[in-house]
């Protein structure tokens, strides 16, 4: 068979498929209405909720700083962790807005290249977020100052600070490592490439090798 | 044509949807058979589809064939949603609330050229099988590639690509 062919056939396949397909129409308008349930507007009231705690996280976390205003470890903690805070509720902010921008009548590249956008988002503010990992002791602090009512930070001796300090130290070298590998282009690692699928999902994955298909564009040019 | 956001609950938009999907019921059928794998696969994408042409009708213009329009949604939906391996994953779908049942029978002469063919679909990868299914449907290279945005000359390149596939095949 040659396309010429195939095209034949085809067409006398569309001309008959009327008769040979039926619809389902009551369920179809059942189904149209529960529209909410698609993929991309269960993407939005994910992050929307992701946003509200947020954003409540925010606002108790300048609560207690207002509250408790002295130069401590615990208010250091809390600010440092309401910055990362912010930068979590901006992300599911954009992250709404990207989706909303999302417009399925496009022609296909834009439309795979607006949904990678909303994934290379993600990842983004996964990356941003990971930063605090190194500060894991601003949530200890802050965590004992609000259980206990206890500063640990003015307990510890000068020893202690310093074993901690050199933990976070190495932590935040790993992470500034990790975030630094977490592209596209090295999914070839078996650890990166498992990163990646686990942090930004198999979609992105899908996505990029689609946008190859399409045209061989440099990837880098995404992100 | 451009449908307000207003008519977004009112039973014209309704009764504009259901006219439009039984009319071409056919491209939504065509798509899930060349994109999915298995019965399931097929009705989930189905769904999707669907869905996304009532969402997407707000914003329809007739500048568009509704036919072209409809392609365009379809294949969107089809190349960006990312099917998972397991079966398991299509546990819930409920088989005999399907939205669209198709009748083999009604097709007897074709059947065999026709399986032959959708397999052969089903072997491209998903960026060719879009092309290969526009070139099918008579869209000229230049339909082709606006609807996907890339160059004539890309899509000329893939259809050649394709016709060599051919002709390995039938070798």
């Amino acid at each position: 068979m040659n396309l010429e062919q195939m095209q034949t056939m085809w067409q006398s396949h569309s001309a008959k498929l009327d008769e040979c397909i039926s619809l389902n129409k009551s369920h179809l308008v059942d189904k149209q209405f529960e529209s909410k349930k698609n993929e991309l507007n269960k993407l939005k009231v994910t992050r929307a909720i992701e946003g509200l705690l947020f954003f409540v996280v925010v606002f108790l976390l300048w609560k207690y700083i207002v509250s408790s205003w002295e130069l401590s470890a615990p208010v250091v903690s809390a600010f440092i962790l309401n910055i990362f805070a912010i930068v979590g509720l901006a992300g599911s902010i954009g992250q709404i807005v990207l989706l909303n921008n999302i417009d399925f009548s496009k022609p296909v590249k834009e439309t795979v290249t607006d949904l990678i956008a909303v994934r290379s988002h993600n990842l983004n503010n996964f990356k941003l977020i990971s930063l605090s990992v190194p500060l894991y002791m601003a949530y200890v602090f802050l965590a004992y100052d609000i259980v206990f009512s206890v500063d640990l930070f003015s307990l510890m001796s000068a020893q202690t600070q310093a074993v901690f300090a050199a933990v976070s130290l190495l932590t935040g070298g790993l992470v500034v490592y990790l975030i630094n590998k977490l592209k596209p282009e090295n999914r070839n690692n078996k650890l990166i490439g498992w990163l990646f699928k686990e942090v930004s999902g198999e979609r992105l994955t899908h996505l990029l090798d689609e946008l190859e298909n399409l045209e061989n564009a440099s990837l880098s040019r995404v992100f | 044509m451009q449908i307000s956001k207003k008519s977004e609950m009112c039973p014209d938009k309704q009764t504009l949807y259901l006219e439009i999907i039984e009319k071409h019921k056919g491209i939504v059928f065509k798509i899930t058979r060349a994109y999915c794998r298995n019965e399931f696969e097929r009705e989930d994408l189905a769904q999707e589809i669907l869905a996304q042409i009532w969402r997407s009708l707000d914003t329809y213009q007739e500048t568009f064939k509704i036919t072209t329009w409809m392609y365009r949604v379809a294949l969107n939906v089809a190349i960006s949603f990312y099917r998972k391996d397991k079966s398991v994953a299509y546990k819930h779908l409920q088989m005999e609330d399907k939205l669209l049942s198709y009748d083999m029978e009604k097709e007897s002469e074709n059947e065999q050229g026709l399986i032959k063919l959708y397999e052969f679909i089903n072997q491209l990868n998903d960026i060719d099988k879009a092309v290969l299914l526009m070139y099918l449907e008579g869209e000229n290279q230049s339909e082709i590639a606006s609807n996907l945005n890339i160059t004539v000359s890309n899509v000329s390149t893939k259809i050649s690509r394709i016709k060599q596939k051919l002709e390995q095949k039938a070798a």
